[in-house]
């Protein structure tokens, strides 16, 4: 993967892992820094040039490597965490939160893997109910997985975990990790999906709908129970059109395993989506969603269906009790 | 624009030439040089002096945020030879420990380095090159400009086998005109990532304020114009910029822009 510059923490300079994931790199310099808070944390940098041209940080997280999830996320779970290996997303989606969230467009890459897992298992030790945790956050789950190599070291650890679940949410096609362990109830690989114009106009860089489903249908196969996430769900057609697009859906992937479907609608904190507009202003996306939220008459061009409509139009094809509005 | 701030007269000297920089006369605490793309400002040695300089440049220069700001200048360096050119992308200051990591373009030709900012002349040298500017020019760009438009570039003047002569003026400037060619790719590549992240919005911001100069608005209807102005021209939606007139209705001028996007 060709980047443009590796920032690496000094501390994890003779890091094993730390080295590995260098070596799989081609850079310009490397440069060495205190944390890696140095670079991503100040203010006034722009998320936009600097996604032009990316960097990679190796960093080790000290603390908060485990975090509550908001009350709505969930799966049917009562108690949710989520956690990020990473910082950041080779993709570059219109709607993405992680450009009013966070300063800076560099990858930061935690390589203390055995760091989230312990917190993991000391959360659980304190817990008798199941609890979910949820990867894939603040970046794609899959996307780096051919250089980071986290899902390789934490399925493996995970599926002993009695009480614990673990969603893997991604758009990635890249499913090595996955297929290389044995389907298990424990581990949900769920894949976001959109109709194909949507991915086209606003899922920048992305794996195709057809790659996504293909994805999807060749883990069911070797048996893994699938999430399907509509979420954000960006719907343009007509909301008749709607019904064909989820039976496209559903009929390209096994029903009885489809662990779970979640929907959901373009949703952003205004300071987020304020400083979206700041930092990209000649996005007509993100500056009309933005005016549809401080304008007291909304404007819109996609369709904005209500959650329930959508519900009620998959439940046709997955067991209501399974669908989850978030 | 580049605004480049220089410590000294003979670090100045090859740029105001080749760039054909004139003299604004009418500011006096430091010498600022300008032609339509460049200004150059001579900020004196030292971090505060930097500091200051470009400071009066973005005020005296009509306050505009976000143009591209670059430090150049002679550094030592512990081994590396005289003459050579580099582009910063870490800065060390001496005297707080903090460290700055310029977002600097690549350039297959040009090294990159450190450069750590001295309060009193270094003359230990090391591996980073040294300099008396840098941290205090990179900390005040950036109240005025993103980071990605903020970059250094050194030549080495000095290091263990050869110290520096301050009386061989004419030496910076030859060593500065021996890069010139590495200086036009530099100013090439960071005028692109400006033009192409920066003057669109500039251009479209320019036309919005045009037309709102015409009304008398409250600061909310001039906000919420603005940005559906912006959407209009991002959409190049053709409308009847007639509206925009001093007695208008400013409350129909809004109605009418919500009923041009909807």
């Amino acid at each position: 993967m060709k980047i443009k510059n590796l920032y690496i923490e000094e501390e994890i300079l003779n890091n094993k892992r730390a080295l590995k994931i260098e070596k799989k790199l081609k850079y310009e310099n490397k440069i060495i820094c205190k944390s890696y808070k140095e670079i991503f944390n100040p203010k006034n940098q722009n998320f936009r040039i600097q996604k032009n041209e990316t960097s990679i940080i190796l960093a080790t997280k000290k603390k908060n490597l485990i975090l509550k999830a908001p009350k709505k996320f969930s799966i049917g779970l009562r108690e949710n965490y989520y956690f990020s290996h990473m910082l950041n997303c080779i993709y570059d989606c219109n709607y993405c939160f992680l450009q009013g969230m966070f300063n800076s467009a560099h990858y930061v890459i935690f390589v203390n893997y055995e760091d989230f897992f312990l917190n993991i298992k000391d959360i659980l030790n304190h817990k008798s109910r199941n609890i979910c945790f949820f990867s894939g956050y603040d970046c794609d789950s899959l996307a780096l997985e051919d250089i980071t190599g986290f899902m390789d070291f934490f399925l493996n650890k995970f599926i002993e975990l009695k009480n614990g679940i673990l969603e893997i949410r991604s758009k990635s096609t890249n499913i090595k990790s996955i297929k290389k362990i044995n389907p298990s109830s424990n581990i949900i690989p769920a894949f976001s999906l959109n109709p194909e114009y949507s991915i086209k106009s606003h899922e920048h860089n992305t794996p195709k709908l057809i790659n996504r489903l293909n994805a999807i249908r060749e883990l069911q196969n070797l048996g893994w129970n699938i999430g399907i996430r509509f979420d954000p769900f960006i719907w343009y057609g007509d909301l008749c059109d709607m019904s064909l697009f989820f039976r496209e859906i559903f009929s390209s992937v096994k029903k009885n395993k489809v662990h779970s479907v979640t929907i959901g609608n373009f949703r952003m904190a205004n300071n987020y989506l304020k400083r979206m507009v700041k930092i990209n202003p000649t996005n007509p996306y993100i500056l009309e969603k933005y005016i549809s939220e401080i304008l007291p008459n909304r404007i819109e061009n996609s369709i904005k269906p209500k959650m329930d409509k959508i519900k009620e139009k998959i439940s046709k094809f997955v067991d209501e009790s399974k669908i989850f509005v978030n | 624009m580049i605004h480049i701030i220089t410590a000294t007269n003979p670090e100045a000297k090859f740029f105001i030439n080749y760039l054909k920089l004139k003299k604004i006369n009418s500011i006096k605490e430091f010498q600022i040089y300008f032609n339509d793309k460049f200004s150059l400002t001579i900020s004196g040695i030292g971090k505060i002096n930097s500091a200051i300089s470009v400071c009066t440049t973005y005020h005296e220069l009509g306050k505009i945020k976000n143009n591209c700001w670059i430090n150049i200048g002679i550094a030592g360096h512990a081994s590396s030879i005289i003459g050579e050119l580099f582009i910063i992308n870490k800065i060390i200051d001496s005297a707080s420990l903090k460290n700055y990591y310029p977002y600097s373009p690549n350039i297959t030709r040009i090294s990159q380095l450190s450069c750590t900012t001295y309060d009193k002349v270094d003359q230990k040298y090391s591996d980073s090159l040294s300099d008396m500017e840098l941290s205090g020019f990179y900390k005040t760009a950036n109240k005025y400009s993103y980071r990605e438009l903020i970059h250094s570039l050194k030549i080495v003047s000095d290091n263990r086998q050869n110290s520096f002569n301050y009386d061989e003026k004419d030496k910076i400037e030859k060593m500065f005109e021996a890069k010139k060619k590495h200086f036009d790719i530099f100013f090439e590549k960071v005028l692109k990532i400006w033009s192409n992240n920066i003057t669109d919005q500039k251009k479209i911001n320019l036309k919005i304020e045009g037309l709102l100069s015409k009304i008398k608005t409250t600061k909310s209807e001039y906000e919420q114009m603005k940005k559906l102005l912006t959407l209009i021209y991002l959409k190049k939606i053709n409308f009847e910029t007639n509206l925009f007139k001093s007695k208008t209705d400013t409350k129909k001028i809004l109605s009418n822009l919500k009923k041009i996007i909807q």
